[in-house]
Formats: structure tokens, C-alpha cells, sequence
């Protein structure tokens, strides 16, 4: 494996029942890089989001072939377990989804899972670094015991991050994170993403070509399943080599 | 300018009138329940008396009370939910967060909704069959227990299955999300979330189970029994049944008696109906979020 890729796929294909999603991938994700997502509804995006860390494999019948890779391992060998897996490759939703339980709660719901008797000290610490790290500690210091679900859209968001990082994920999903919030929301999550970067590997599905333009640092745009044209985003946008890249980021289709 | 057009009075006329029927007919719904209580109240409450509700049925059962006709209905309910709550919720818990949607899941799903269907007769010969003669239970409060509790699976695990989808699944997501397990998601998040519906469920089935006669009338329910029953393998008297017996088939039977009986019996499951409510309200304050 190479050490500068988070993500490999080898011919990875993928089937909802006789549906076939996503045809032949075969790509390497940079780590430490924010990589963008981005195609028409339905070319399979969220799809190959959720595949990194096997969310869609409820409800259904789902196949596939080839493999993807994530640090080097197979994440669809059979000696992979679902959450060690996802404990590692953590993903934010559309819409935010806090648990019903207080901002506390929420931030160390998922290490109180893993860990048996947690010390009450080390679980304050969690919240304390995870809240500071997407810079809700000073709002919410006072008020850790408040329901999560009172939040702000935004911080919501911010909280549905956080409590990922307790967890030491290497790889954050984001699954169009902002489509829920207003312009001031989204440039706080933007902010946000960008300064993740130091420490986690990031994939963004986005509908806006806009906030790939302006967060990410490669971009993969897929269409129909498959991948038509990935590169450095600022190329990517500049100076497509594909007819269906140009035609696409211009506005005429999806 | 603002003023309404004939049309728009004519529209507004013919709307207060539906509102009117729909109201009325609400109304008359809720008549027969009230006139059934007064009727039952006017006609049994003389009977009514701590004696009644404590003494043995004595001189054939024309005079006395009906103390063992509540303690077997009680067994009996007891006992039928002891065994038809944890299934139910199990067979719940297994087809909402466990079963793939597929053919076989399908059938169970359209098997548990016919079973609801079955009249209560019919599952009294499948107890028959089945508890007291295969299983050689006898007739016995086991086997009418048991037969009730096939007969309320289905509710339980209807009621259940909708308290379960009612969680959100995006909070299971997350809660998968951040490597718990499936049964840690199903332990801290789904139950907690459901638990007052499932519970809704439970105790109406109770309140069934209270009233039922004809499952127990051939597994384990006797006309008339000299003794209260000392384990689950003796037989047992019930309110349902005892009603029947003193109104069509002992002569006799002062007046007020059936009415009394019958009165203890709706009160009965009335009260158990209203700790489902009162459970579930009690759950939902107490969840903070």
C-alpha cells in the first residue's frame, strides 16, 4: 500500500439488488486531503461514500466485486468487523442527526460502546477535546447537559462531527454535510472541514460545485456509476479533459 | 372588495354543516360506551359489596360472591402475559432490526397478521389440540394461559414492530455509525426509544386476555370449582365465564348478580386500559429529549 493513499479501489463494483450503482471503480484517495465527490443525482456518489464504511447494507439485498481498500485492508473481507470498521471511517449524514440524548451523551455515546468502565475523568476529557477541536467548547461548556436535539441545525452538524473524533477515526465521510444549513452555517462547517485536514483524511459528497471549488483539495466526479475524470480540483474545474466534466461543471446537465 | 361572493357563503354553510355531522357521529361512537356502563352500573350496583368481590359463589351459585372468578382471571392473565410478552417483543426486535426484507420474512409478517384474524374459537381447539391433549397439559390454567397468549402474540408483536419503525432510523445510523453494535443500538437507543408503545401494547392485550371466554371455554376454565387453584395445573373459574354460566345456564341467579359480575369485569380491564395510558405518559415525560 501506498502510504500517501487513504483509499484504494480495485474494480470495485456494486449492485442494490439487480441495480447495478457503481461500475468498475478503480481509484486512490489521498489522505490527508479533503477529496470531493461530486455528480448528477444518482451517479452513485453517496453510494461509494457509504460503501467505505458498509452503511447500505441494510435493507435489501446488496452485492458486489472487486475491493476497496481503506489503510491498506480489504473492508469487505470477512474477518472485517462492522464496527471496528466504522469506529475508524466515521460519517456525518445530510441531515443532522443527533441522538436523542444530551450533548454529553452523544459525545461519548460511541466510546462508552467500545470500552468497558470508562472513567468518569477520561470520558469529561473526551467531550472537553472533541467539543474544542469544532470550537463549541466555550458555547456549550456551561450546558453539556442540555438535549442535543435544542441545538442549532449548525451545531448539530458540528456535534454529529465532534462526536466522531472521541473515536480517533482516520477517515471522516461527509455525506453532503450542509445541504441542511443556511449560507452562514454552511461556511462555518466549510471552515470547519478545511481545518480537519490537519489530522483526518476527508471525502465530501457535494451537490454544489461551488463548496467543492472551495473546500477540497482533489475532486472525483462520477457519473452513471462510473468514474468519468478525478484530479487536482482547481485542473478538475479549470480545465476539464472530458466532454461530460465540461458540460457537467458549466451547469448544462444534473 | 374583501367581502365574500354568494358562492363562497354557500361553500362555508355546507362546510358547518359536515363539521356537524362528523361531530354528531362522534358522539353517538361514544354513546353506547356510556350507556352501557350506566345500564350496567343502575342494574349491578346493588349487588355490589365487599362481599361480593371477596366470598365464594355458594347454594349453586345463586347467592354469595365471585372471589375465585377474579383470582383465576388474574392467573390467567398473569400467565398469559409472562409468556406472550417476551416472545412477541423478541419476534418484534428480531423482524424489525434483524430480518432482511425477503420472501421468508414476508410470510411470517402475513402469518403474524392472519393469526390476528383467527377467531378466538378456533385457537380454543388449537389449545385443546395442542396444550391439553398433545402436550398432555390437561385442562389446566397452563394450557388456557398458553392458549391466550397464542391468541395475543400477534397484537404484542404488531403493536411492538410499530413502536420499533417509529424510531427514527436516522438514529440508528448514527448510533452504527460510531461502531456500536447492533444489539448495543437495539439495548440504548431503539428499545429506550419504543419502550411506551411497546408497553401500550402489552397491557391492551392484558385487557383482552381479561375479557376472553371462548379460548379458555375448553383449556382450562371450569363452570363451578369448590377450591382455588393451587398451581398452574389445576383448572379455574373467570369473570368471562362466570358470566356466562349465571346468566344463561343456573336458575335462580338474583337479578343485579350478572350485571355486578359483568361490571367488575369492564372495570377490570378499564382500569388496566388506563395504566396503559397512564404508563405511557409517564414514559414520555420522563424521557428528556
Amino acid at each position: 500500500m501506498n502510504r500517501n493513499h487513504v483509499v484504494n479501489t480495485n474494480e470495485f463494483s456494486f449492485w442494490y439488488g439487480n441495480f447495478q450503482a457503481l461500475n468498475k471503480l478503480t481509484f486512490n484517495i489521498s489522505s490527508y486531503k479533503i477529496t470531493a465527490l461530486i455528480g448528477p443525482s444518482g451517479c452513485g456518489k453517496s453510494t461509494f461514500l457509504k460503501c467505505l464504511n458498509r452503511m447500505n447494507e441494510r435493507g435489501g439485498e446488496v452485492s458486489h466485486e472487486g475491493s476497496i481498500q481503506v489503510f491498506g485492508e480489504d473492508i469487505y473481507h470477512p474477518i472485517v468487523a462492522l464496527p471496528e470498521l466504522r469506529k475508524q471511517v466515521g460519517m456525518v449524514f445530510q441531515k443532522p442527526n443527533p441522538l436523542p440524548l444530551s450533548i454529553y451523551d452523544n459525545l461519548v455515546f460511541g466510546a462508552k460502546t467500545h470500552i468497558k468502565n470508562v472513567k468518569s475523568s477520561e470520558l469529561d476529557h473526551m467531550v472537553e477535546s472533541s467539543l474544542k477541536r469544532v470550537g463549541m467548547w466555550e458555547d456549550l461548556k456551561n450546558q453539556l447537559h442540555r438535549s442535543a436535539l435544542s441545538l442549532s441545525l449548525e451545531k448539530q452538524q458540528r456535534l454529529c462531527i465532534a462526536r466522531l473524533l472521541p473515536l480517533k477515526p482516520k477517515l471522516l465521510l461527509l455525506d453532503e454535510p450542509c445541504s441542511a444549513l443556511d449560507p452562514a452555517g454552511i461556511e462555518a462547517i466549510e471552515i470547519l472541514i478545511k481545518d480537519l485536514k490537519k489530522d483526518y483524511s476527508i471525502i465530501i459528497v457535494t451537490h454544489s460545485m461551488n463548496q467543492a471549488k472551495r473546500v477540497s483539495d482533489e475532486t472525483i466526479f462520477m457519473y452513471m456509476g462510473e468514474v468519468v475524470e478525478m484530479g487536482q480540483t482547481e485542473e478538475l474545474f479549470t480545465s476539464p479533459k472530458q466532454q461530460k466534466t465540461a458540460a457537467y461543471i458549466d451547469g448544462r446537465f444534473g | 372588495m374583501f367581502r365574500p361572493s354568494n358562492h363562497l357563503i354557500l361553500k362555508e354553510i355546507k362546510e358547518k354543516k359536515l363539521k356537524n355531522l362528523l361531530s354528531t357521529v362522534t358522539f353517538f361512537l361514544f354513546l353506547p360506551a356510556l350507556i352501557i356502563m350506566l345500564w350496567l352500573f343502575v342494574k349491578g350496583s346493588s349487588a355490589l359489596s365487599l362481599d361480593f368481590l371477596f366470598m365464594d359463589p355458594i347454594e349453586g351459585m345463586t347467592a354469595g360472591g365471585i372471589f375465585p372468578t377474579i383470582v383465576g382471571t388474574f392467573w390467567l392473565v398473569i400467565i398469559s402475559v409472562l409468556v406472550a410478552c417476551p416472545l412477541g417483543v423478541i419476534a418484534a426486535i428480531y423482524l424489525s432490526e434483524y430480518a432482511k426484507d425477503n420472501t421468508l420474512t414476508r410470510i411470517i409478517r402475513l402469518a403474524i397478521l392472519n393469526l390476528a384474524g383467527v377467531p378466538s374459537i378456533v385457537h380454543a381447539l388449537f389449545g385443546l389440540g395442542a396444550f391439553v391433549l398433545f402436550l398432555k397439559m390437561g385442562t389446566s390454567i397452563l394450557a388456557a394461559s398458553l392458549t391466550l397468549s397464542v391468541m395475543n402474540l400477534p397484537v404484542i408483536i404488531t403493536s411492538t414492530l410499530e413502536s420499533l419503525k417509529a424510531v427514527p432510523q436516522s438514529y440508528r445510523e448514527a448510533s452504527w455509525n460510531v461502531g456500536a453494535s447492533r444489539l448495543q443500538t437495539i439495548r440504548h437507543i431503539v428499545l429506550p426509544n419504543s419502550i411506551p408503545g411497546i408497553l401500550t401494547g402489552v397491557v391492551f392485550s392484558v385487557g383482552r386476555s381479561a375479557g376472553e371466554t371462548a379460548a379458555i371455554l375448553f383449556t382450562g376454565v371450569a363452570f363451578y370449582l369448590p377450591f382455588l387453584p393451587q398451581s398452574v395445573f389445576d383448572q379455574c373459574m373467570s369473570l368471562s365465564m362466570h358470566l356466562f354460566t349465571i346468566s344463561t345456564q343456573v336458575v335462580g341467579v338474583p337479578d343485579a348478580y350478572p350485571y355486578a359480575t359483568a361490571l367488575v369485569l369492564i372495570l377490570l380491564i378499564l382500569s388496566m386500559n388506563s395504566l396503559a395510558v397512564a404508563l405511557r405518559s409517564y414514559f414520555r415525560t420522563r424521557r428528556k429529549w
